[in-house]
C-alpha cells in the first residue's frame, strides 16, 4: 500500500503525456501498488477553471472507486468563488485538504490574499499544501520561497502546513527544513524533480520521518521516480513505510 | 514493514543484476550548496558505486564552467588508476585552431576520455558547421559521442547536426534544467534519427520511457543518474520498474553504453 499525495489529474499543454486518463493513471498505480492519491487537477490550477475542477474532482472520487481524493484549490485571483466552492463542497468525502500555489498566483505566500485560505483550513480542520521551491532563474519561484509562509504557519499552529516539493532544491530545502524544526505543524512532501541528492535523509534526520509524504507530481512525472528515491533511500524500513503511507493514512484519515 | 523490505531488496538485487554504467556522473568538489558533497573523488566514485553504479562516464565541472582545458586536466590525473570509470572532455571550438586538436582529442582517450561535451553558451561558440564541423568529423571517426544540454544546443541545432554527421551519435542530457517540456521536440528527433539518444535521468514525465519505446520502436536511452547532483535512485528505479522488454531495460543499463562509449583499442589512433 502506497499512498500519493501529489498529483494532478488532467491535461498540461506543455507536456507531452499520451495517456492522461484516469484509467491510465489507475493501471499504473496498481504496477506500484499505490492505492490512493490526492489530486489538484489541472481544470482548477492551470485553467482557473475552478468550478469545472470542482465538479471534476467528485467525478474522480466516484470513478475511481475512491481512490482519486482531492485538494479544493484556494487561488487569491478568484477568492469569492474559490471560498463559494470550497463552502460547497466542504462535506464531500472526496476533499481531504486545500491546495495553494503563490508561483502560479503571482501573489507573495505571506500575502493577505492567501489568508482565507489558512482560515478555512484551521476552521475545517484540513491540511494545507502549498507549492514550494527555491529562488532559480524562474522569478515566479521567489513567492513560494519557504521562509515567505512563516507569517501563516506561526498564525494558524493548528493547519498542517504541507510544503509541497519541500523546497525544491537545496537552499529552498534547508530553509523548509528550518521551519520545520521550528514549527511541528509543517510537513514535507517530496514530489517534483528534486535533483538534490540526499534531501529525503536530510529532511528526515532533521524533522523526523513521521512528517514525510510521499508525492509523485504526476503527470509531470512518472510515480515511480520519487517512490525509486524513497526505496532506495539510506533509511530504515520503518521510516520508508512512513513516507510512502503511514503518515498520509493517518493525516488524511484513509 | 515487510512489504516495503522486500520492494526495497527486490530492486537492490535487480539493479546489481543489471551492471548500470552511469554516463552522468559530476566531479564538483565546491558545490558545497549540495545537501550531500564530496570533496575526495575516489570517495565520490565509491558512493556512486555503493548505490548499484558499476562503473561510468565523469565530467570535471571546472571543464563545463571555467576552463575546459585545466578540467580535462584535472579530470586525466583524478581518473589514473579508477577501473570502469571514464572521462567525458569538454571541447571548445579552439581545439582545432592552431592545428593540434586532433592530437588533444586521441591523446585524452588514450588516457580513458570516452565521450565529448560541448557548452557554447559557457564558452561563447557556435555550434554551426562552420565552427564545430571538424571536430564532429574527427568524433565521427574515432567513435566518440557528443553529449549537450538542451539550454546550451538547441534542437534545430541539434537536427542539423544529427543530418549532417550520421556517424556522430548525439546524447542530449538535461542537467537540473526540465527537459520535459521539449518532450515533443525530442520525441521528434527520436523517431527521425538513428545516431539521436537521451540520457535517462531527466526523462520523468509519466510512462515516458514506455512511449518512447512505443513511439519510435528503439530504446535509445542511455543511463545516467547526475550524480552526485541526484541520487541514482532518481533515475534507476524508474526505468528497472519500466513497462518495457527486458531488453529495453538492458539496452538503457548497459548496452547501448557499451556500444556507444568506445573500447580503447591499440591501433585506434
Amino acid at each position: 500500500m502506497i499512498i500519493d499525495s501529489h498529483i494532478h489529474v488532467g491535461p498540461m499543454a506543455r507536456q507531452y503525456v499520451r495517456d492522461y486518463s484516469l484509467d491510465g493513471l489507475l493501471r499504473h498505480m496498481d504496477r506500484l501498488d499505490i492505492s490512493h492519491a490526492i489530486s489538484c487537477n489541472t481544470y482548477a490550477l492551470c485553467e482557473l477553471d475552478l468550478e469545472f475542477g470542482a465538479r471534476y474532482a467528485s467525478r474522480l472520487y466516484e470513478e475511481s472507486g475512491k481512490r482519486i481524493l482531492s485538494y479544493h484549490y484556494y487561488t487569491p485571483e478568484y477568492q469569492e468563488e474559490s471560498l463559494r466552492l470550497m463552502e460547497e463542497y466542504a462535506k464531500e468525502p472526496a476533499y481531504v485538504g486545500i491546495k495553494i500555489h503563490p508561483a502560479f498566483a503571482l501573489t507573495p505566500a505571506e500575502d493577505e490574499a492567501f489568508r482565507p485560505a489558512w482560515e478555512f483550513a484551521d476552521a475545517h480542520k484540513l491540511p494545507l499544501i502549498s507549492h514550494t521551491w527555491d529562488i532559480t532563474s524562474n522569478p515566479k519561484q521567489i513567492y513560494a520561497f519557504p521562509t515567505r509562509f512563516e507569517k501563516y504557519i506561526r498564525e494558524y499552529p493548528g493547519v498542517t502546513f504541507i510544503m509541497a516539493h519541500s523546497g525544491g532544491r537545496p537552499g529552498g530545502i534547508r530553509a523548509a527544513v528550518a521551519l520545520g524544526e521550528k514549527y511541528q505543524n509543517v510537513w514535507f512532501d517530496i514530489a517534483g524533480d528534486i535533483w538534490c541528492n540526499g534531501a529525503l535523509e536530510y529532511i528526515s534526520e532533521h524533522v523526523g520521518s513521521e512528517r514525510i509524504l510521499y508525492g509523485s507530481d504526476y503527470t509531470m512525472m512518472d510515480p515511480s521516480v520519487m517512490l525509486g528515491v524513497v526505496l532506495g533511500a539510506r533509511l530504515t524500513p520503518a521510516e520508508k513505510e512512513c513516507i510512502l503511507y503511514r503518515n498520509a493514512k493517518e493525516l488524511f484519515g484513509l | 514493514m515487510e512489504g516495503i523490505r522486500e520492494r526495497e531488496e527486490a530492486y537492490r538485487q535487480g539493479l546489481n543484476r543489471a551492471e548500470v554504467f552511469d554516463c552522468n556522473v559530476w566531479w564538483a568538489p565546491l558545490s558545497r550548496g549540495n545537501l550531500r558533497q564530496f570533496t575526495d573523488f575516489r570517495e565520490m566514485l565509491s558512493a556512486c558505486e555503493a548505490e548499484g553504479i558499476r562503473g561510468g562516464i565523469v565530467t570535471d565541472v571546472q571543464a563545463a564552467t571555467l576552463d575546459n582545458y585545466a578540467g580535462n586536466e584535472r579530470l586525466r590525473r583524478l581518473l589514473k588508476d579508477c577501473p570502469g570509470w571514464y572521462g567525458a572532455m569538454v571541447l571548445t571550438t579552439d581545439v582545432c585552431f592552431d592545428g593540434g586538436g586532433r592530437a588533444y582529442i586521441r591523446d585524452l582517450m588514450a588516457e580513458g576520455f570516452r565521450a565529448v561535451r560541448m557548452f557554447p553558451r559557457n564558452f561563447e561558440h557556435s555550434m554551426e558547421e562552420y565552427a564545430i564541423g571538424k571536430i564532429l568529423e574527427e568524433l565521427e571517426e574515432l567513435g566518440l559521442p557528443l553529449m549537450v544540454w538542451q539550454d546550451q544546443v538547441s534542437f534545430r541545432e541539434m537536427d542539423a547536426i544529427l543530418s549532417r554527421h550520421p556517424k556522430l551519435n548525439l546524447i542530449v542530457e538535461g542537467h537540473d534544467v526540465k527537459l520535459l517540456y521539449h518532450a515533443r521536440e525530442y520525441f521528434a528527433l527520436m523517431r527521425k534519427h538513428d545516431n539521436f539518444y537521451l540520457e535517462s535521468h531527466n526523462l520523468v514525465l509519466f510512462r515516458e520511457l514506455e512511449d518512447l519505446w512505443e513511439l519510435s520502436g528503439k530504446m535509445h536511452v542511455v543511463f545516467g543518474s547526475y550524480f552526485p547532483y541526484a541520487t541514482p535512485h532518481f533515475a534507476a528505479f524508474r526505468v528497472w520498474g519500466a513497462d518495457i522488454p527486458k531488453e529495453a531495460k538492458e539496452a538503457i543499463f548497459c548496452n547501448n553504453a557499451q556500444r556507444l562509449f568506445p573500447e580503447w583499442k591499440e591501433g585506434l589512433l
